[in-house]
């Protein structure tokens, strides 16, 4: 970091672009919590996770000609540090006609209805993972974003100018940032990352107005805290890991957030650390006001695989034996499925959602934990393990079908523990390339059975990735949208798994689709690569309906 | 239209034709593994910078900085800076927030008496200096994974039950005087490993390709498979001529995988059973 840089740094940049400055843009704080209409106004449209759409303009006869009302590109950033192209890995808001639509160290204020740029901020790192950014938060007329040097900057919504920033960790111990911040009530949520050095994650609530600290969730225990007896000893638990770099979930109803924390540290060598490791690849619960947790559950026990488990926690309501009940679903990155009733915590649903499971050893009955197995570690000799079953893209679940869909991997990979000291640090261990072609599978499930209700896998040659994926959205006309891995972005019918669209992009779908009513049309919004595409039925099809 | 059908067909062996060798695919994750080329420093490099891990250590000064460690400091925080009575260095943020001594020179002069650490202002400015970026190195060695290699020793199996998982899975398809003879000459153990589980395919047009049978309304066609998705195939024939076709519903396409029973194999494949056997083919000299 040259002097220059750092000082520009210091004075991070916000370009108006447009001649006459936007309105003042106040986002209606009512909107925050219910479903999604004419407004996007947080990462999942709602605070659910269920990226689940009311919206019916757009239905099973007409879905087949949605069309690109335009395109935006953002090729113009070009490299960023060690980073060949910019893909967009967030889910932008929308609010009163205008997109927030983010990379790393770059937020755009878009017009919804042309892609047109409306104001840029930049800003200057010092460091950090750039892997990417997952979006901004948004409270009345503020806007929420994190530099990969784990800065909080506080935007003016309307014109793009700072108003605070603050650290909230240190890059030079390796923490990074890339979530979207959620606002939940009178808390800016925001987490972090980790693995290269071994952090111990963390959950924090800031003051919207000024940034200051309401709480702090230690996501590893410390001396003489509950959870401490999984670690061998502190120090182990002080460099746990445990990261919280994905949005949460929220139930305004019962003050509750829910979370997913990433894997422990260090990755792939767990000798240093044996037991179960909470609260790392954990569902939390915590109170919203104070951050102390109320339940958790652990998919991933004494991770050794980097199986993070920062997917998104999936509210929804169901009654079951005649009683109503609050739920919530989780498709880990571990592979394994879980339902579970959000107030306590006991699960109804826990089994895998993968064939060919390898970790497993057996189940805990009374907490219906998975018991992980030692032999099935990373050894200096090599393991075979599953892939990353699924990352951070995220699911959806259709209040129409009742189903949980999300995008997996299949396939099995090498794992080699490398170092094999006493105490080891870092990755300290190589997990992959895929052994044979990995394969990307979308599958729909019954969550309150576990049971796989269809699958489709994409036909391909070539093996798929397996951390850049694509975000599913469902929509109550039926529909489910998502991409492949080889640039389509296609339309099914939820129900059954019927391909009833297709658009071929410039680069395959990489981030959590979208959609809202803006001037009588319902838009739905996917970034591919570069390039944030914008689709909607063409003028003939809407005046049909009307 | 079948006029036409043949027209495209000979239009795309033509561009065909460029593309004689279908392009391996990038490697997974080469990005994050930062395999921008250069060779191992080059992929240090970029994950250094993609990490933003800082600057680089000088590994000169921490060669000689290595042997002032283990007399001076190894005795308390460990042979390898991980810790032992005293804290671990490497995960330091005092040592963390350091590039090049110019925060921890000054601090080794002092030590923190108050807890136990002596100072260490006999030495010279130089040695202190070659201390911390010892201490940088051993940092970069752990969070530096474009700097990780696999040096392990993986054959530790047991040869003789190795041979025999090969004699009641393999010998269908392969024999150890056939095709899998010297075998253990051709790659380096790690490869080996990999590759016996499931080989590449090559080459493109070799017989490991995916296979594909499209009926359309034009006819019968065979080839191997340059490209599929839900919306579009492309195969190529033995001749060499290139036919997309797209998937309409009059469309029927039945790919087979020549390597399906390797992807079988990895799906039940025992860690220690693997371990056997890339021991005993390795001896296949």
């Amino acid at each position: 970091m040259s002097a220059k840089l750092a000082a520009l740094g210091a004075c991070a940049l916000a370009v108006l672009l447009s001649a006459t400055p936007l309105a003042a843009n106040t986002l209606d704080m009512s909107t925050l919590g219910k479903p999604p209409v004419d407004v996007w106004p947080t990462h999942h449209g709602d605070y659910t996770g269920r990226r689940f759409s009311p919206l019916t303009q757009i239905d099973e006869k007409n879905v087949d000609t949605l069309a690109p009302a335009w395109t935006a590109k953002f090729s113009d950033v070009g490299p960023q540090r060690g980073s060949p192209v910019p893909v967009l890995k967030g889910t932008p808001l929308m609010v009163n006609g205008v997109l927030y639509v983010t990379l790393p160290n770059l937020v755009y204020a878009l017009d919804a209805r042309t892609g047109e740029r409306l104001w840029q901020y930049t800003w200057v790192d010092k460091g950090g993972h750039l892997v990417g950014n997952r979006g901004v938060g948004m409270y009345k007329n503020w806007i929420y974003f994190l530099g990969p040097d784990n800065w909080v900057i506080c935007l003016d919504a309307s014109t793009g100018k700072e108003r605070w920033r603050k650290e909230i960790a240190n890059a030079r111990e390796q923490y990074f940032s890339t979530s979207a911040p959620i606002i939940a009530g009178n808390h800016v949520l925001v987490g972090v990352g980790g693995d290269a050095m071994d952090i111990r994650g963390f959950l924090m609530a800031l003051d919207p107005e000024t940034g200051a600290e309401q709480w702090k969730f230690w996501t590893t225990p410390g001396e003489g805290e509950s959870g401490i007896e999984t670690w061998p000893n502190v120090a182990a638990s002080m460099r746990g890991g445990g990261g919280t770099w994905m949005p949460g979930s929220y139930d305004p109803e019962l003050k509750m957030i829910y979370w997913g924390t990433g894997n422990a540290n260090p990755v792939y060598a767990g000798q240093g650390r044996l037991g179960d490791n909470l609260y790392t690849a954990t569902i939390i619960a915590l109170d919203v006001e104070t951050g102390k947790l109320k339940w958790h559950f652990q998919p991933m026990p004494h991770d050794t695989h980097d199986f993070d488990n920062t997917q998104v926690p999936v509210l929804f309501d169901r009654v079951i034996d005649g009683k109503p009940r609050k739920l919530m679903s989780f498709a880990a990155r571990s592979g394994w499925f879980v339902t579970v009733d959000r107030e306590t915590g006991k699960y109804l649903v826990s089994q895998p959602y993968i064939d060919d499971i390898k970790w497993v050893k057996g189940r805990n009955e009374v907490t219906g934990e998975p018991i992980s197995d030692r032999d099935n570690d990373p050894k200096v000799e090599g393991s075979i393990s599953n892939n990353n079953p699924t990352n951070w893209y995220n699911p959806t679940f259709s209040e129409t079908t009742g189903l949980f869909y999300v995008n997996t991997i299949r396939g099995m990979t090498l794992y080699y523990k490398l170092d094999t000291s006493p105490i080891p640090a870092g990755y300290a261990g190589t997990g992959g390339p895929s052994v044979g072609e990995a394969q990307r599978v979308l599958m729909a499930i019954d969550p309150l059975t576990g049971k796989r209700r269809w699958e489709h896998v994409y036909p391909n040659v070539r093996s798929a990735g397996t951390t850049i994926g694509p975000g599913l959205i469902s929509t109550a006309s039926n529909l489910l949208f998502t991409g492949d891995d080889q640039g389509n972005i296609i339309g099914y019918r939820a129900n059954d798994g019927e391909i009833l669209w297709h658009y071929k992009a410039a680069a395959n779908q990489s981030n959590g689709p979208m959609t809202y009513m803006l001037d009588g049309k319902q838009w739905l919004l996917m970034g591919a690569g570069d390039t944030l595409y914008a689709f909607t039925l063409p003028d003939s099809q809407i005046k049909a309906e009307q | 239209m079948r006029r036409l059908l043949l027209l495209s067909a000979g239009l795309l062996m033509a561009a065909g034709a460029a593309w004689a060798a279908d392009p391996p695919p990038p490697p997974e994750g080469a990005a994050a593994q930062g395999g921008r080329g250069g060779g191992a420093a080059g992929r240090a490099q970029s994950t250094r910078e993609f990490l933003g891990l800082g600057v680089e250590p000088d590994a000169v000064a921490a060669a000689r900085g290595k042997p002032l460690y283990e007399a001076q400091c190894a005795a308390c925080h460990g042979a390898t800076a991980r810790g032992g009575m005293g804290p671990s260095l490497i995960h330091s943020s005092v040592v963390l927030d350091d590039d090049h001594g110019e925060k921890l020179t000054p601090f080794l002069k002092t030590g923190r008496p108050e807890r136990g650490m002596p100072s260490f202002g006999t030495l010279s400015d130089r040695d202190l200096t070659d201390v911390t970026e010892y201490l940088h190195h051993e940092v970069e060695s752990v969070a530096n994974r474009g700097t990780y290699e696999n040096t392990n020793n993986i054959l530790v199996g047991d040869k003789k039950k190795g041979a025999a998982f090969v004699q009641r899975n393999c010998t269908t398809c392969h024999s150890v005087t056939g095709d899998l003879k010297g075998i253990g000459a051709k790659y380096r153990p790690l490869d080996l490993q990999r590759n016996w589980i499931f080989p590449p395919r090559d080459p493109a047009d070799g017989p490991r390709a995916f296979q594909a049978v499209v009926t359309s309304p034009q006819g019968r066609f065979e080839g191997r498979v340059r490209q599929v998705d839900d919306f579009r195939i492309v195969i190529v024939d033995a001749a060499g001529a290139v036919r997309p076709f797209a998937r309409t519903k009059a469309v029927k396409v039945e790919i087979k995988d020549p390597l399906a029973a390797h992807r079988e194999l990895a799906r039940t494949l025992k860690d220690q059973d693997m371990s056997n056997v890339t021991t005993y083919l390795e001896t296949l000299k």
